[in-house]
């Protein structure tokens, strides 16, 4: 198993998760972070078989990515730093897009039923507790965060009883 | 204790009174004598506290400060769309209309900043604010424009200029806006570029050209733009511009989340704010409901940061109009889109009319432009939801300290003063729009310990704040009276007030909205600006 941090300055998430997952198609956890020094943007650090790494880096090099692997980093100057921060956070910090057992956290089930997954260290009922019968819908969408360590699923009350906190159609735009 | 060198690094050297005018480049001394008009600067060292002494924000109970009793109380909303913003549709006369409708005596129009719109609709827009003064003379309305922010969020901005009210306007907008000049996105230059947008706001003033200008961030923790740093660097650039936030958002009806507050953390967030923060309680911003969050911990500092509420309206809820079908590019091709057609129905928007849910009540010395500007400087401003509050009178009594102030005043006493706070409140007896008569079940008292100078700027957090006394109305009362004594006072402190119909409270916190209830009128909530207590 080796970790890749992998900085390509993507202003669009959506667009580094895509560029990563074609390079890694099956990834053991794949997590997004964001890089705050210069222009705001997104590096990534993504886990994954060692027998498939080294495809993987050529793969991410050849699309301009800076790529850190076991202290060292190869790529544009400008994303050395992302790209090392990002493989520094891997399983401390950041949001989650592919991680074991997300296939069990699909569809509508109870925050106890969804706790039994293992697939998140804890759920998070950010407006307050839920009792454990309390229906999630997770609109087969779940993207938990990394919270020292801890992989943590983040959810708000709905009048259906709960939903995850991010959203896969946010509203960015308007007023 | 180096409190001359702490000021230096975080105000400018103008609004510093430690700084003599002699030392002061010639631009800079138009500055504080603008800053001493208004009574935000004192003349010299006043020998009042430290914590008095900062007196480049906030206002400091001086000859400046009204009396109490000669205030006229006139609501407004200060964030409203037109047909001149790529998002929305009304016209200016169908917003005034309607703000007149609802009880709204001022009001601004803030279309987005665009290129399109900058150069194709601001003329026009002025146009319909000019028939819609003629046909409302009693309704003060500005032209202003909602700021895309370099590096942070949106902001209301509105000049006072009674020769000229467009040309520096106009100028903002093509030089400043985060759209225009491709400043939107989070980094430090982009900060400083706000920053700059300021400087040239109060550079306008200082040559004339305008006579006040005001900035207000709007619906602030909506995207998690704006980080406690960015704040507190507006306000210590521009404390005469930069005054406050929205307490509160406006698509108070959006179906998905309260106000829009939908999101999770995004490209150009601060990565310091909790997930919470990105969703509304009781219909207001998390900067505002969260009792010892950052509201709180601006107010520490012992300086003004006021709260707003306002419509943001993009499209009425409940209106029959709708946007007309252009082509592809209409907007960018025109910067404002045809009038709506009346399509015979009325549709679910996301948004109320002016002064229809939300209304900002400001303690105008007279009803003027300026009276207006100065009272929303001067943070005399208390905001409400539903029509759950119909006058608030807030007075506080300091042992000793001559006139009382009122909400965003100060009082001085001696250390072991006593400090009286005396509210009047009015509460509703008409029906709201929504056909209600609400009723008011708490008013909460809120005390703030002013500790000064955040050592760290991106503190968020103030944790000596607490509710001291909860004050529930008598079921017959219409008009109420409370009192409450802190006696014996011994550090600067500040209240504020708070207040719910009681719907939907977590003990006296208000709880986070829920998503798809769509549900504002069944959770009502009123806060005032905060009085400072300073010890001598």
């Amino acid at each position: 198993m080796t970790v890749l941090g992998v900085d390509a300055g993507h202003r669009d998430r959506a667009a580094l998760e895509r560029m990563i997952l074609d390079a890694v198609p099956d990834p053991i956890l794949l997590c997004t972070h964001p890089v705050r020094h210069g222009q705001a943007h997104h590096a990534a650090s993504v886990e994954l078989n060692s027998s498939t790494a080294t495809k993987a880096t050529e793969a991410l090099l050849a699309q301009g990515a800076a790529v850190a692997k076991e202290g060292q980093v190869t790529g544009p100057d400008e994303y050395i730093l992302g790209a090392g921060e990002a493989l520094t956070k891997h399983r401390r910090e950041g949001r989650a897009v592919r991680f074991p057992n997300q296939d069990r956290l699909r569809g509508t089930l109870t925050l106890a039923e969804a706790e039994a997954t293992g697939a998140v260290d804890r759920i998070d009922s950010l407006g307050g507790p839920l009792p454990p019968e309390t229906l999630l819908a997770t609109h087969d969408f779940v993207r938990p965060t990394y919270r020292a360590g801890e992989l943590v699923l983040e959810i708000t009350p709905s009048t259906t009883g709960a939903i995850p906190f991010e959203l896969e159609h946010q509203h960015i735009c308007g007023h | 204790m180096g409190h001359h060198h702490h000021h230096q690094h975080h105000h400018e050297p103008y609004a510093d009174e430690a700084v003599p005018d002699t030392e002061l480049p010639p631009g800079d001394l138009a500055r504080r004598r603008f800053l001493q008009r208004l009574g935000l600067v004192g003349v010299a060292a006043t020998g009042i506290g430290m914590m008095a002494a900062p007196a480049s924000a906030g206002t400091p109970q001086g000859p400046s400060a009204p009396n109490p009793s000669r205030l006229r109380w006139l609501a407004g909303d200060h964030h409203v769309h037109t047909q001149s913003s790529y998002d929305a549709m009304h016209t200016v006369a169908q917003q005034v209309a309607a703000g007149r409708e609802h009880g709204l005596d001022w009001m601004v129009i803030t279309d987005h900043g665009h290129v399109a719109h900058e150069k194709f609709a601001v003329e026009q827009t002025y146009a319909d604010v000019l028939a819609a003064r003629r046909a409302n003379p009693s309704m003060l309305l500005w032209q202003g424009l909602e700021w895309n922010v370099p590096s942070g969020e949106h902001a209301t901005v509105f000049f006072d200029a009674a020769r000229d009210e467009l040309t520096a306007l106009r100028a903002f907008e093509k030089l400043f806006d985060g759209n225009i000049n491709g400043t939107n996105h989070t980094s430090p230059a982009n900060e400083a570029t706000a920053l700059a947008g300021l400087r040239w706001m109060s550079g306008q003033i200082d040559r004339g050209a305008i006579d006040s200008a005001l900035m207000i961030a709007n619906h602030p923790s909506r995207n998690g733009r704006y980080s406690p740093h960015e704040f507190r660097n507006l306000r210590d650039t521009a404390p005469h511009i930069a005054v406050g936030m929205e307490g509160s958002p406006g698509a108070q009806n959006d179906g998905g989340h309260r106000g829009g507050y939908g999101n999770a953390p995004g490209t150009d967030s601060w990565a310091g704010w909790p997930s919470e923060s990105y969703r509304t309680f009781g219909g207001f911003d998390w900067m505002t409901a969260k009792l010892g969050g950052l509201w709180d911990s601006m107010l520490a500092e012992g300086r003004g940061w006021w709260i707003t509420s306002n419509s943001d309206i993009h499209s009425a809820n409940g209106s029959t109009l709708a946007s007309p079908s252009v082509p592809d590019g209409w907007y960018d091709a025109h910067g404002r889109y045809p009038d709506p057609v009346d399509t015979g129905t009325p549709h679910n928007y996301a948004d109320f009319w002016p002064g229809q849910f939300s209304r900002t009540v400001v303690g105008a010395t007279s009803h003027t432009f300026r009276g207006v500007m100065d009272a929303l400087r001067q943070g005399r401003v208390w905001v409400t939801m539903g029509g759950l509050l119909s006058d608030l009178d807030v007075r506080v009594h300091g042992e000793g300290a001559g006139q009382p102030a009122t909400l965003g005043g100060r009082v001085a006493v001696r250390r072991g003063a006593d400090v009286t706070v005396r509210i009047t409140a009015r509460l509703a007896t008409t029906p709201n729009a929504a056909g209600d008569i609400p009723r008011l079940a708490r008013l909460d008292l809120i005390r703030g310990a002013v500790t000064g100078p955040a050592a760290d700027r991106d503190t968020f957090t103030n944790p000596q704040v607490s509710v001291v006394e909860s004050f529930t109305p008598r079921r017959q009362d219409t008009v109420v009276h409370f009192e409450h004594i802190f006696r014996n006072v011994r550090d600067p402190f500040y209240v504020r007030l708070r207040g719910t119909d009681g719907k939907r409270s977590n003990g006296l916190e208000p709880m986070m909205d829920v998503q798809g209830a769509a549900a504002p009128w069944d959770d009502l909530w009123c806060y005032a600006n905060p009085v400072f207590v300073d010890v001598r």
